[in-house]
């Protein structure tokens, strides 16, 4: 027994055991401040949409897409929390069937090309090839549903509003509680959100003006695969970068 | 059909979800909890004797360091106390002069050469050692690590426990700024040690043996009769036995040793193709008697269900998919806008589990390493890589279960009959 105690004293904490500390105050904030944007997303999802729309509607007026924006007008869209999604009218594009046979052949030759050249490694065939998937996806809808981009009624649901408790899950449960200035975690915390506004409402002015001008393909296209990766992307390169500055931060106060 | 469809996704979220929690709870307990570990206070202090089998095929480039490391082994050599049993396995370079060489210079190490052998796989090598292995416990090192001198006496110290059947170190990448796959693995492998496996020790769930840094009592694999020669994945299969046959598996996150990864993207497919169908062998072996077992309690069984569904997950992320794209051509449900934002969350969580990210982030937090955070949103690619390997080993390891492993079973069935039928002649 004597044995072990003196060994004992000889085993210093290493990183093994290392572990970050708890910041309570800082979680409770980060807590309290999520519960709150939530409470106040909720009871305004209206004007948040009909905010976000009229910024969309300045965007299309700019690309020269002709539209009517319908604040309050009858939807077909199911209404969620309570709210109405704003309605745009516009004209699609719709491509002839030909065309979209030779787009999708020419897609599907790319990616059979993509996967026989053998110095290209792995990940980046697999990125191309995932890339590429959901447009010939979207050749297919539009064959499918020439006139029906029923998704878009729906977009509002998904764009900016799904991200926003997305976001405020990952920095209450990962960011607020580590060791760190408060001041690096809400900065960070802000600098996400507003990111995540900006670049939703650009995302959707991007892909109402691909459906005006090529259809519904690249329409689809726009929307799924940006809301699959560049969401994540960018919510990882918030995340990475708070993470970043509170390890220095720790490191210069031990 | 439509129904189907929809309750089929809704039953996939469910399963990733469920994961995302498993990974939120991990990183939870090991970023903020106090991470006290009885075993290290015995680090030093118990002694047992050590046999450390080291399979080598075609291993002449390492051969000579990991060898030297453990020639350095900062553990007591005396009374035949410690030794290292080299294996050349079939090697066609110089790796068996290199064993020779140094079992005629140290006299705790042993050469064992395999030549023409019948099975060629590193369990069939493992078992080989294993009947020259006379020791309390047994490690094993693969060729290309290189354990540093107090590795094995930590390694050592939980087997004071006489309900620990394994134990299990921590694997550093010595060569992380090679390439930017090896950079990755290194944050894959902080995230998958230093968060994962040290948080399931220390809340009691199921720490893996990996197959190596880390080793068994000896009466445990006799017990077993050594490792099953045609496993790909022995390491889980006998981590399993461990846990179903009422011992535990200990995780000493202090036991680093350190190791090259593979730089390169293909052999990386490889590799976890390999281990993706060895895995998916053991969910198949070991699933429903993990459910079944009266040693395990709830959440020990719960965890050790979803540790054998790692390597279905990818099969479950792209059958996600393909259902998420189906409906969305073909049949817009009636409740359509819960079936897009269904669709994305599963997009997200596919894309990336959230969840590991936050393991990675906080192990290079603690591991005091700030630049490799910048790096997380480069796993991205590699994570749909393993999708898409992932889904091909659970398809290839499903066909082998029902063929050849069927067909292997009959026939040791009819072989044990035959044998039974004889010696009651």
């Amino acid at each position: 027994m004597v044995v072990i105690e003196v060994e004992a004293k000889r085993i210093s904490v290493e990183r093994g055991q290392w572990s970050l500390r708890l910041e309570r105050v800082h979680l409770i904030i980060g807590t309290v401040t999520s519960v709150v944007l939530f409470l106040l997303l909720i009871a305004n999802v209206q004007e948040y949409w009909m905010f976000q729309a009229n910024l969309v509607s300045d965007v299309l007026r700019f690309a020269k897409v002709p539209h009517s924006l319908f604040l309050l007008g009858r939807s077909r869209a199911t209404e969620f929390l309570n709210a109405v999604p704003p309605v745009f009218v516009i004209t699609k594009m719709v491509l002839p069937r030909n065309v979209i046979l030779a787009m999708a052949g020419i897609i599907l030759v790319t990616m059979v090309l993509v996967a026989a050249i053998p110095r290209l490694s792995p990940p980046v065939k697999i990125v191309i090839g995932f890339i590429l998937t959901p447009v010939i996806v979207n050749l297919v809808y539009e064959i499918l549903h020439p006139e029906q981009p029923w998704p878009l009624d729906v977009d509002w649901l998904t764009s900016g509003i799904v991200i926003i408790p997305l976001i405020l899950i990952i920095f209450t449960a990962a960011i607020f509680p580590v060791q760190g200035p408060l001041s690096v975690k809400v900065a960070g915390f802000a600098c996400c959100l507003l990111f995540s506004f900006a670049w939703s409402t650009l995302r959707l002015s991007l892909a109402l003006s691909s459906l005006f001008y090529w259809g519904t393909f690249t329409f689809m296209f726009l929307e799924y695969l940006p809301c699959a990766f560049v969401d994540f992307i960018y919510m990882l390169f918030f995340y990475s970068m708070v993470m970043h500055r509170l390890a220095i931060s720790q490191q210069r106060a031990e | 059909m439509s129904l189907l469809v929809d309750i089929a996704i809704l039953i996939i979220v469910a399963i990733i979800f469920a994961y995302t929690l498993r990974h939120y709870r991990f990183y939870w307990d090991r970023a903020f909890a106090r991470q006290e570990d009885g075993s290290e206070s015995f680090a030093g202090a118990y002694l047992p004797s050590v046999s450390i089998i080291c399979p080598m095929k075609n291993e002449e480039r390492v051969a000579s360091r990991l060898l030297d490391c453990l020639v350095r082994m900062d553990y007591p050599k005396d009374n035949g106390r410690y030794e290292v049993i080299a294996i050349d396995d079939n090697s066609t370079d110089h790796t068996s002069e290199i064993v020779d060489r140094y079992a005629a210079q140290y006299s705790f190490i042993k050469a064992v050469h395999r030549s023409n052998s019948k099975i060629l796989s590193k369990p069939a090598a493992l078992n080989v050692g294993l009947t020259f292995a006379h020791k309390e416990v047994v490690l094993f090192f693969d060729a290309d690590y290189m354990p540093p001198r107090d590795c094995v006496k930590r390694l050592v110290a939980p087997f004071a426990d006489p309900l620990v059947a394994g134990v299990m170190g921590r694997v550093v990448p010595v060569n992380a700024p090679d390439t930017i796959l090896s950079r990755i693995l290194d944050l894959e492998r902080a995230g998958g040690y230093q968060v994962d496996q040290q948080a399931r020790h220390r809340i009691g769930l199921i720490p893996q043996f990996g197959g190596t840094v880390g080793g068994f009592r000896r009466t445990f694999l006799a017990s077993q009769n050594g490792f099953d020669a045609y496993h790909l994945a022995e390491d889980t299969d006998m981590t399993y036995k461990a846990y179903l046959s009422g011992r535990k598996i200990c995780y000493v996150n202090t036991a680093e040793c350190y190791e090259e990864v593979v730089t390169q993207p293909r052999p990386r497919g490889v590799q976890v193709r390999r281990w993706g169908i060895g895995h998916n062998m053991c969910m198949f072996d070991h699933a429903f008697k993990t459910i079944r077992s009266r040693f395990l309690p709830f959440w020990r069984k719960f965890d050790g269900i979803m540790l054998l569904g790692v390597y279905f997950m990818p099969f479950i992320q792209m059958a996600g998919w393909l259902l998420g794209i189906y409906s969305y051509l073909f049949q817009p449900p009636f409740y359509r806008d819960l079936l897009i934002a269904l669709f994305l969350t599963l997009s997200y969580n596919v894309v990336g589990n959230l969840a590991l990210f936050t393991e990675v982030g906080a192990s290079c937090c603690m591991d005091r390493r700030n630049r490799s955070i910048w790096l997380l949103p480069l796993m991205l690619p590699i994570t749909l890589y393993y999708v898409l390997i992932g889904t091909r080993a659970f398809v290839d390891s499903l066909i082998l279960h029902l063929t050849v492993r069927k067909r292997e079973r009959r026939n040791a069935e009819e072989e044990r009959e035959k044998r039974a039928r004889s010696e009651i002649k």
